[in-house]
């Protein structure tokens, strides 16, 4: 089978013994850096790029995967052990893992987890190996109408995940576009918005905003609220789940899997919405639903699963396409384009081995974790005992380091506190940062391919219309978006009555 | 009355409208073009007049309908000292080099907290110095000046 034999391939070139270090190294990092309090995955493995930048393709790529896996299993430890989620994602899992703990099933809940994932983790690396290279070559029939289309359809999946204000989120949308234009324009060689400075015509780096908007302003805001952090003094005990736990985990996982692969695969923030899915069916199906949030391993077992296979098969629309469906994909293009390598339909033609490498180095991301993180708990424990304000100094240096040495550039250091403070002020007002990542990310190629389609039916809107696959996609956005705003303007209109 | 029920959503809408104005200033020399042949003032403006709409929209939303949350307390000590510690990474990475810089920054962020303890933080600093240039210098290989002169 073509699966089989693609797989196979990819293994081969990743198992060695050199990028088997470099994949345990980085999972390592990531789950030390991730199992720090206060520090999302998104911020971890912005900081710890750097450290991929200096080896071959390969070796970053599978390196990256570690720290990748390793920064979202830490989320999950801080989320059962302090009950402090890292991400969105992560916040599922608190409700019945930090219950566990506090019943004394903390090393139990940390191993559901670990092996949910895991297997998750297997499933999602099947499930890329048969469904990229398909999308693959649905997505070279593509055109400028159909990308832009699509890029539009991600957009809008953006806003539909941010929670708040549906204007604002698709305010931000533009905001982030028109930042997305710095630079020199492709057509015609126009410096746009670089206002002098050499260092813009490429563009506004996408670490220094990331790093700003995410990783800073959440170290500020970690300051800002006080520290409330009850460690379980309890020794964690019994690292494997006793026999009932593993009766009753065993089907979550698959079903968790299951939703979280498909679900991944959506634009804008899969991962949240399949946790949430899995829970919310878990406790449908359970015979006593009462028993979740008391600690049911059900309610660890299925999110966790979910969560990890949409963090896995959330990487088919960057692969196939182009096209990052959250801040995290984002950073990934972000470090493969560093590595040469963008992110696109040609991947899989032109540079097959870093393709397959890369679905191998997932999973071997995923092993590594299990094998070296189980053991290890004790000492992630002890890591989650350092106080905030040793950390944070340390955070903030590396990350700056970390910006700094993409292009030993200055101008990127004063756009990262420029984004800090930007980053700042969306969260005092409630703006939500990722649909203006992401329309910050797409907006070059928006903006090219809106063009090219243009000119492709002279000036002629309806080409929009008339290609098929441009017309359903636009559409499916369009009817997504009446979705979220048809709700809201009830609700606001039946609020304003009562006034 | 009229009266100012969601502060945040005033704030947003002021953001979005200054940034419209903005771009919409400096791109005013753009070519806008037409349809069929758009110039590099096309997205540009288009974005601008958009982002300056839903501003108005939102800002106007912002005194009607429901009462929002307030705009927090903004926490200047830590918003301040962390910029403040970024912009000395920029001004002191390429004169003063990594060692001298990876121990200021660190000792001055250190304050950006009320819980700050001076002896720890100098500690912390001067062993976050060394191990910086271990990692990134020997250890990494990054191109990063060590200490005055080497740029």
């Amino acid at each position: 089978m073509d699966v089989i034999a693609n797989l196979s391939y990819g293994f081969g070139l990743v198992f060695t013994f050199q990028n088997l270090g470099f994949c345990l190294i980085g999972c390592l990092l990531g789950t030390l850096i991730g199992v720090l309090p206060g520090i999302g995955p998104i911020a971890t493995v912005a900081m710890l790029l750097p450290a991929t930048y200096g080896l071959d393709p390969l070796s970053s790529l599978v390196m990256l995967a570690g720290i990748y896996y390793g920064a979202q299993y830490g989320g999950s430890t801080t989320a059962i052990l302090i009950n402090m989620p890292g991400e969105t994602s992560a916040v599922v899992t608190c409700l019945d893992g930090h219950q566990m703990a506090r019943n004394g099933r903390a090393g139990s809940a940390l191993a559901i987890a670990a092996l949910g994932s895991f297997f998750a983790g297997c499933v999602g690396t099947v499930f890329i190996a048969a469904f990229a290279p398909m999308l693959a070559i649905l997505s070279q029939k593509f055109a400028s109408p159909e990308y832009f289309a699509l890029m539009a359809l991600g957009l809008i999946a953006a806003v539909v995940m941010a929670r708040g204000s549906v204007l604002k989120a698709l305010a931000m949308i533009f905001a982030g576009l028109l930042f997305g234009i710095v630079g020199t324009d492709v057509q015609t060689g126009l410096a746009r918005y670089t206002f002098g400075v050499s260092e813009l015509w490429d563009g506004i780096g996408f670490l220094p905003v990331v790093m700003g908007l995410f990783g800073i302003v959440e170290v500020i805001m970690n300051l800002e609220r006080p520290q409330e952090r009850r460690l379980l003094d309890t020794k964690i005990t019994g690292l494997w789940p006793n026999k009932e736990e593993f009766k009753q985990s065993w089907k979550p996982v698959i079903r968790g899997t299951g939703i979280g692969s498909l679900l991944g695969i959506l634009p804008g923030g899969g991962a949240v919405l399949a946790s949430f899915a899995s829970y919310t069916m878990e406790k449908k199906l359970a015979k006593d639903p009462s028993r979740f949030g008391k600690g049911a391993p059900e309610g660890v077992a299925g999110p966790e699963s979910a969560n990890n296979a949409a963090a896995q098969t959330s990487f088919i629309p960057l692969l196939t396409l182009g096209i990052p469906g959250n801040v995290m994909m984002a950073l990934m293009m972000g470090a493969l384009i560093i590595q040469g390598m963008n992110p696109g339909a040609a991947v899989l033609d032109k540079r097959p081995d870093l393709f397959w490498g890369i679905v191998a180095s997932m999973w071997i991301g995923n092993l590594m974790l299990l094998v070296i993180n189980l053991p290890m708990i004790g000492m992630w424990v002890k890591v989650l005992r350092v106080p905030y304000r040793a950390l944070f100094p340390i955070i903030l240096v590396i990350s700056l380091i970390g910006i700094y040495t993409i292009n030993n550039s200055l101008m990127d250091i004063w756009l990262t506190a420029f984004f800090c403070l930007l980053g700042y002020m969306f969260v005092k007002f409630d703006m939500e940062p990722t649909p203006f990542v992401l329309a910050f990310i797409l907006g070059p190629q928006m903006e090219d391919n809106l063009r090219r389609s243009m000119t492709l039916s002279r000036g002629d809107p309806m080409i929009f219309v008339d290609r098929p696959i441009t017309f359903t996609l636009l559409l499916i956005a369009a009817f997504v978006l009446l979705l979220v705003i048809l709700p809201t303007i009830r609700k606001k209109r039946e609020e304003a009555f009562q006034e | 009355m009229i009266r100012l029920k969601k502060p945040q959503d005033l704030g947003a809408a002021i953001l979005f409208i200054l940034l419209g104005c903005i771009c919409l200033w400096f791109g005013r020399d753009y070519r806008y073009g037409t349809l069929a042949r758009m110039g590099p003032g096309f997205f540009p403006i288009t974005l601008s007049w958009l982002l300056i709409g839903f501003g108005i929209v939102i800002g106007a939303l912002a005194f009607s309908f429901n009462e929002g949350p307030k705009i927090g307390r903004t926490n200047w000590r830590g918003l301040l000292t962390v910029i403040i510690g970024i912009i000395l990474f920029g001004a002191l990475i390429n004169s003063a080099g990594l060692l001298v810089t990876a121990f200021v920054v660190p000792l001055v962020a250190a304050f950006a907290t009320p819980e700050v303890r001076r002896k720890e933080a100098l500690v912390l600093s001067v062993l976050v110095s060394i191990a910086c240039v271990a990692i990134f210098v020997y250890g990494l290989r990054q191109p990063i000046p060590v200490f005055f002169g080497d740029y």
